[in-house]
């Protein structure tokens, strides 16, 4: 039964949607939003060698991203992201000829894709490996076959079509772990490590019989880490150190072979590193590296008759890579040294000795960590010249690319692809403002010297006045240069900016220049411009680790003192995990200009417990900054800064924090009890939410920083319906499934003080991903419904009723009767990754909810559209209040997509912030990229419009006057010749 | 021979009980099946795409589950599909396309049609494999609003005073108006405007007329004959 | 033989009566909600500070949920050292706790309980009255409980002891109920029969012409009229 949808209905929802659905002009896109790409942290990485030497790039991340980067500027070729968590876990990357080969073995596929293009070549299905066991790749038959190594099979496929040739299921799989595919001439060789008990090996023939299957023992490996594959050789490191383990495993070597490296002098060895290039040196065996207890980093090479050979030793080296050029193998390194530089060496592996023409000091920052992995080419010039392109991949998740000058061609921040929390921070006034509020803020009633004081500030701000204008036009002409030659998320010359920066950074006009701290799951922050996205400043702390919390990575930013305090500087700390002790660690910095607190440790406070929870208080100390009070796992109270315990003692009866135990569904409150020792916490409430196989899978309070304008809303016979506003109110959600696949989750309003639980409802056959907006009086939740197959989102709004029942303070202990809670429920065209409603500063601005969609778009949806009161059938009452009409799907408009064809994909979260408008939210998505834009809800009633006409109306405006002027004059002149007529 | 007998009723019995037992059981439940398929279809490519379009294009199952990408004849498969019911939607910043839903039984079979997430049971089958046609770009601007000129000639306001103000200026230009004949003209039509007392009889001797009948001939002659002593002054 | 055939008709009745109960408990089973509750120990501490020590206060029974309906049975509730250990917590500003188990002790872990608190002043200044929650989920289980005495705000009155001798209280239970949906049912037809209803209301302005339009037409007559007759009299007096 087709249903056609009623068209005058239809026009009614275009008619409210022309009114509520604020769309951009053409003109203003990029105006005030801009968006980054990223592609996260390089795994696999790769010059592409067709073409022009070291043109691409090809990539494959983390993040589940194959990408194709520019090697000459860093921008992104092309990008596939591919599916989400284990799915798309990408184990293995070649290239070959034109293609690059990606085996995504939770999904059990190899995908091939054009290197140039982009398009994809072909796509085979191979059997599917859990998230503890990673395929394999290999290149079989002189590059015709692709081995596939996966699912506990090996599959050989052909790599210019994809189609399968033979694929056979490995033996003894529940005791040996596969690992390792090679080819070997005709052969193909299958390798898996049993720890603690031996090393299995099957060679295959071309047609897949099995030609040799054998193990050997190794009980004295005790782990996989132990252990590297290459070129057809397995290489172990013993566990103290002291003995390399080495074994063929393409013939009938049965054993393995014990060679002592202690013999060269070296002890504690540990980080043993494969070097997989092809290299035409000692007839392509095996080269490794280990790294001894002087930190010195030694290579050893195979040979043919089994023993080993140290090749060269060097001192404090932090990466090396093997690079075949021409007939040369090349040993290039990084070695880190003080004061952000970094030296690159090369040597002749053959010869032994340094090619002092690759030797250079580079520019390698502190705040990129330790560098992990080097690639490169080596190329000549026309002019016999070597060059060479180096790729460095960090600790940071960075990507920095050098020539042979030592200079940076372009420098990636990847780590912006993993941020956990957002806070924008307003920048500080101009010095005159500042020197203005002294002035107010002086307790000198001395008539003289105020005089004197006023004088003196006017005089500096006329000769400040005419500085900024001559440095205005200057940068004029300056940042036009520079914004042709630089890109958004790609940086070439760091020096030029910081000169105008200073200035730059000051508080605009509506305070909607802000700085955006972002804190990235690595440990390092950066403190990005809101303008145009460029990172101003950049912070690294490779300790702090983040917090895991209903399933998910947590890293909590805390703002303790903003920049409205003059001469007080503003102050933000970190809050995680330290990375060895799992012990708490507090990391605290001054957010404009990024530098770590003085009296702080380089890492961090390292606080000596675990922490349960840690909540910012709304209360300033004498200083103007808010504490934040930490809760042990041991329920003792912490405050930092120590210097506040008193005035945290003082609000003890108030304090109350809860607890939730996501595993087993138990939410526990806690109240303050001062004793001797200090606060402590004692258990007040407790909620057993725990059903079979249900976790708490959310935990969303209110905002502290949103204000509620209305206490009420007002119907249609004008009385008036009070909202309850529970500032107190959490809402958990609890998820997961009975075992038979059949999922539903629980949905809990808890009044986080008191425990008493306000509201919950059930959703039975529906699952996640959910997520929630709780806000003002009103919680919207999307779900996906299982039995119809359709994404869904609810909304719950909490009414007192008619009568108000406490107009100046709210107690929960002496909480109003159960509200009345409105519920309605729709169906929404798309799936939804992430939601964030909009906040302004009074909260005067209706509200508007931001959906990021795994289509790419934010669509900005009205709150009068998820209204609970809409009704089904239209009365003239409802009509008055201005309510929509109910139709069961919520509408999804193209113009209110705020990101228009820049779609942004796998979006995490969403933060938004009021500036000093009104009428004007600033948003930010983040997720794998950055989407950054300003949002206007009721429109911009409080800024004249941007397309005003001023020439129109001001010419509109002279004209009349002279014409009024000029009839004037000729009628005085007509009725004096009247007069004398 | 009892037995005989009874055996057949046991058995229409048992069979009975069996039937009601799968009955019971809910025959939408996902078996414990395994077995993968896939889903193909072609993207047709958009009228205004330009070279890229291929690789900014990809193909969504569920919302990501699976992921779709396009060969470079705009043609896609997605392996690894379970049995079930799938949304399909191909992903692009400037086209548009319409989503379909993908049934997929447990043997293997697969129909694709329409999505009506208002009425999932709703059956609007389409060619399977799945064709998408874009519907256009995506329209994310509005259009800004142009100042003509027509927009300030056509306001009502402005008509009213402008047309009486050139009619003012340009009529007495056009008739002569030293004609002491056209003066006069003017003067009487001047005077309808100014004495409306000399209508109203009229109507009401005119609506007496057709309602009363023959007086109306008296009251015409007598109005015809009115204006003249006027005149004679 | 009747015997053995009786026997068997027997065996064959019950088979089938088994099997209709199976069938009918299959496809009800879903939305069974079972009372596995139905009686629930309260205990209360009056003791401040950590680590109370809890007493049996009284026993909740639940006769049925859906109908809410549960009384308690609270005799022997408190000893009079509870009063002066509830007026010392009101001096302190200190609070009332009650807990209820929630899941028995295992062997693998402790005994489980939900625990609820209200200011100690509230509690004295009502004379021991309050009213209780008994938060269950869809199955029936114990999630929650909170507690509320029946003064709202404390004001210092001190009731004689007299009426302390015993609790007084209500209790309520409240389940878990069904999330919202989308009412896809009822807009489906509404639109179907809009549907229907323009296309069978498609024709019907057939109307004359002068029927519709009368009300243009009329004032047009009259202009037209003061046209006629003024015009021949300007027209007759201007010769």
């Amino acid at each position: 039964m087709k249903v056609q949808h009623n068209p005058w209905i239809f026009l009614l929802s275009v008619a409210f949607l022309v009114q509520l659905c604020l769309a951009l002009y053409e003109d203003q896109a990029g105006k005030f939003d801009w968006r980054h790409q990223y592609i996260g942290r390089a795994v696999h990485a790769t010059f592409d060698q067709s073409g022009v030497q070291g043109k691409r790039l090809l990539l494959s991340t983390e993040q589940n991203v194959v990408a194709a980067v520019n090697a000459r500027n860093g921008q992104l070729g092309w990008r596939h992201i591919l599916e989400e968590g284990d799915s798309g876990r990408i184990d293995d990357m070649i290239v070959v000829n034109n293609f690059v080969l990606v085996l995504c073995s939770g999904g059990g596929l190899v995908r091939a894709f054009h290197s140039i293009s982009g398009s994809l070549q072909w796509e085979a299905p191979v059997p599917a490996s859990p998230a503890q066991k990673r395929g394999d790749l290999a290149l079989h038959g002189g590059d015709d076959q692709l081995l596939v190594l996966s699912g506990d099979s090996i599959t050989v496929l052909n790599s210019d079509t994809g189609v399968e040739v033979w694929t056979k299921v490995l033996s003894n799989t529940g005791t040996t772990d596969y690992v390792y595919t090679a080819s070997h001439g005709n052969d193909i060789i299958v390798a898996g490590i049993s720890p603690g008990s031996h090393v299995s090996k099957v060679i295959y023939t071309k047609k897949g019989e099995v030609k040799l299957q054998e193990s050997f023992p190794a009980a004295w490996l005790a782990s996989q880490e132990q252990c590297q594959f290459s070129k057809g050789h397995l290489i172990c490191l013993s566990q103290d150190g002291s003995i390399v383990y080495h074994a063929r495993l393409d013939s009938n070597a049965a054993s393995f072979i014990a060679s002592s490296i202690s013999q060269y002098g070296l002890q504690r060895c540990q980080q043993l590193e494969v070097f997989s290039a092809d290299t035409e040196l000692y007839e392509g065996m095996p080269i490794f590296s280990v790294r001894c207890d002087t930190k010195s980093f030694n290579l050893f090479i195979i040979k043919a008759n089994t023993k080993l050979e140290l090749l060269k030793t060097l001192k404090e080296v932090d990466s090396a890579e093997i690079i075949q050029f021409e007939d040369i193998t090349v040993l290039v390194t990084i070695s880190r040294e003080d004061g952000d530089k970094a030296t690159m060496a090369g040597i002749d592996l053959e010869t032994g000795k340094e090619m002092t023409e690759l030797s250079v000091k580079v520019h390698f920052p502190q705040h990129h960590g330790a560098p992990n992995q080097l690639r490169g080419v080596l190329f000549k010039h026309k002019d016999g010249l070597i060059g060479m392109r180096i790729l460095v991949i960090s600790e940071d998740h960075s990507l920095v690319l050098y020539q042979q000058s030592g200079k940076v061609l372009w420098l990636r921040e990847e780590a912006l692809a993993s941020i956990m929390s957002v806070e924008m921070v307003d920048l500080p006034v101009s010095q005159i403002m500042a020197k203005m509020e002294d002035e107010f803020g002086n307790q000198n009633n001395d008539l003289l010297s105020m005089f004197v004081r006023r004088f003196t500030t006017q005089f500096q701000q006329v000769q400040a006045f005419i500085l900024q204008l001559r440095q205005r036009l200057k940068a004029v002409r300056h940042h036009h240069h520079h914004h042709q030659v630089e890109e958004a998320e790609v940086e070439q010359d760091e020096e030029e900016e910081e000169e105008d920066e200073e200035e730059y950074l000051t508080r605009d006009d509506f305070n909607l220049h802000k700085m955006i701290v972002a804190v990235t799951s690595c440990g390092k922050i950066f403190g990005l411009d809101s303008q145009n996205g460029h990172v101003v400043w950049r912070l690294y702390n490779p300790l702090l680790v983040p917090f895991t919390k209903q399933g998910r990575s947590v890293l909590p930013l805390y703002v303790h003192r903003t920049t409205a305090h003059f001469p007080h500087q503003p102050q933000c700390s970190i809050l995680g995990l330290h990375k060895t002790t799992r012990k708490g660690l507090l990391f605290t910095f001054h957010p404009i200009s990024g530098v770590a607190e003085e009296n702080m440790p380089a890492s961090g406070f390292e606080l000596n417990h675990g922490i349960l929870q840690a909540t910012l208080l709304t209360q300033m100390d004498s200083e103007f900054l808010r504490p934040l009070v930490v809760l042990s796992t041991d329920l003792k109270y912490f405050v930092y800064p120590r210097e506040d315990t008193d005035l945290v003692k003082e609000l003890a009866p108030s304090l109350y924090m809860f607890s939730s135990n996501d595993a087993a569904g138990i939410l526990q409150g806690y109240n303050t009890v001062p004793t001797d020792q200090g606060l402590v916490a004692d258990v007040m409430w407790r909620l057993d939410l725990k059903r079979e196989g249900h976790a708490i899978t959310q935990v969303v309070p209110k905002r502290l920083d949103e204000r509620v304008n209305s206490q009420g809303i007002v119907l249609g016979d004008r009385s008036v319906m009070y909202k309850y506003l529970n500032p107190n109110l959490v809402v958990v959600i609890a998820e997961g499934d009975d075992g038979q696949g059949k999922n539903s989750f629980n949905v809990y309003l808890v009044d986080g003080v008191s425990g008493r639980l306000v509201f919950h409802c059930n959703h039975k056959k529906s699952s996640g991903p959910i997520n929630v907006v709780h806000s003002e009086n009103w919680v919207v939740y999307n779900f996906w419904n299982q039995k119809h197959r359709r994404v869904e989102l609810a909304i719950l709004e909490m009414y007192e009723g008619k009568e108000q029942s406490n107009t100046t303070d709210f107690s929960s202990l002496h909480p109003p009767p159960p509200p009345v809670i409105m519920r309605q429920a729709y169906t929404f065209p798309g799936h939804i990754s992430a939601m964030a409603a909009t906040i302004t500063e009074i909260g005067i601005t209706s509200k508007h909810i931001l959906i990021a969609m795994q289509n790419g778009g934010i669509l900005e949806l009205a709150k009068a559209f998820l209204d609970p009161r809409r009704p089904e059938n239209p009365t003239a009452e409802s009509r008055e209040e201005g309510l929509l009409p109910y139709i069961p799907e919520l509408p999804r408009p193209f113009e209110a997509t705020i990101n228009y064809n820049h779609s942004v994909y796998n979006i995490r979260g969403i933060h938004t912030v009021a500036s000093g408008l009104e009428s004007t939210c600033l948003v930010l998505a983040y997720g794998l990229d950055l989407f950054y834009d300003r949002v206007m809800p009721s429109r911009m009633f409080d800024v004249l419009k941007d397309d005003f006409d001023y020439f129109f109306i001001g010419s509109v405006v002279v004209g009349m006057i002279l014409v009024s002027l000029l009839t004037q004059k000729l009628a005085a002149r007509k009725a004096l010749n009247r007069a004398w007529k | 021979m009892h037995l005989n007998k009874m055996t057949p009723d046991f058995l229409i019995l048992s069979l009975i009980f069996a039937l009601l037992r799968g009955i019971g059981a809910n025959p939408e439940e996902e078996g414990n099946d395994k077995s993968l398929f896939k889903i193909e279809g072609k993207v047709l490519a958009p009228q205004s795409a330009d070279q890229d379009w291929i690789s900014s294009t990809k193909i969504l199952v569920d919302g990501g589950a699976n992921i779709g990408f396009l060969k470079s004849d705009g043609t896609f498969v997605i392996n690894n599909v379970p049995s079930g019911s799938y949304i399909v939607e191909v992903v692009n910043p400037t086209f548009v396309f319409e989503p379909y839903r993908v049934d997929i039984t447990s043997k293997g079979k697969t129909r694709g049609r329409k999505l009506n997430n208002l009425q999932p049971s709703a059956v609007q089958t389409v060619t399977y494999p799945l064709k998408f046609k874009s519907r256009g770009k995506a329209e994310y601007f509005q259009r800004r609003e142009e100042w003509r000129i027509s927009d300030l000639l056509f306001n009502p306001m402005v008509m009213m005073m402008i047309v009486p103000c050139l009619m003012f200026l340009v009529l007495p230009k056009l008739m002569n108006t030293a004609d002491p004949e056209t003066q006069k003209e003017m003067q009487q039509s001047m005077n309808m405007f100014t004495n409306p007392k000399q209508n109203m009889p009229d109507i009401s001797e005119t609506l007496t007329s057709w309602l009363g009948g023959n007086p109306a001939a008296g009251n015409a002659g007598r109005k015809a004959a009115k204006p003249r002593p006027l005149k004679k002054k | 033989m009747p015997k053995f055939c009786s026997v068997l008709a027997a065996c064959n009745a019950l088979i089938v009566f088994v099997g209709l109960i199976l069938f009918s408990t299959q496809v009800a089973g879903d939305d069974e909600y079972y009372d596995t509750l139905s009686s629930l120990n309260l205990e209360h501490t009056f003791d401040s500070g950590l680590n109370p020590v809890y007493s049996r206060r009284g026993v909740i029974s639940i006769h049925s949920i859906t109908s809410n309906n549960a009384d308690i049975d609270q005799e022997d509730s408190h000893t009079p050292q509870d009063i002066t250990k509830l007026k010392a917590l009101v001096k302190s500003n200190g609070m009332y706790r009650v807990r209820i188990m929630s899941r028995p002790a295992t062997a693998s872990s402790p005994a489980q309980y939900v625990q609820s608190f209200t200011p100690a002043c509230g509690l004295y200044e009502s004379s021991l009255s309050d009213h209780i929650e008994i938060h269950l989920d869809a199955s029936g289980n114990l999630i929650g409980m909170s507690i509320d005495s029946i003064s709202p705000h404390c004001t210092g009155i001190q009731p004689p002891s007299r009426q302390m001798q015993e609790f007084n209280s209500t209790v309520d239970l409240i389940q878990t109920t069904s999330g919202p949906f989308p009412e896809t049912s009822t807009y489906v037809q509404k639109i179907e029969q809009e549907r229907q209803e323009k296309m069978k209301g498609g024709q019907v302005d057939n109307r004359s012409f002068i029927a519709k339009y009368w009300m243009y037409i009329v004032p047009l007559v009259i202009i037209m009229m003061f046209a006629n007759t003024a015009d021949p009299n300007q027209g007759g007096g201007g010769r």
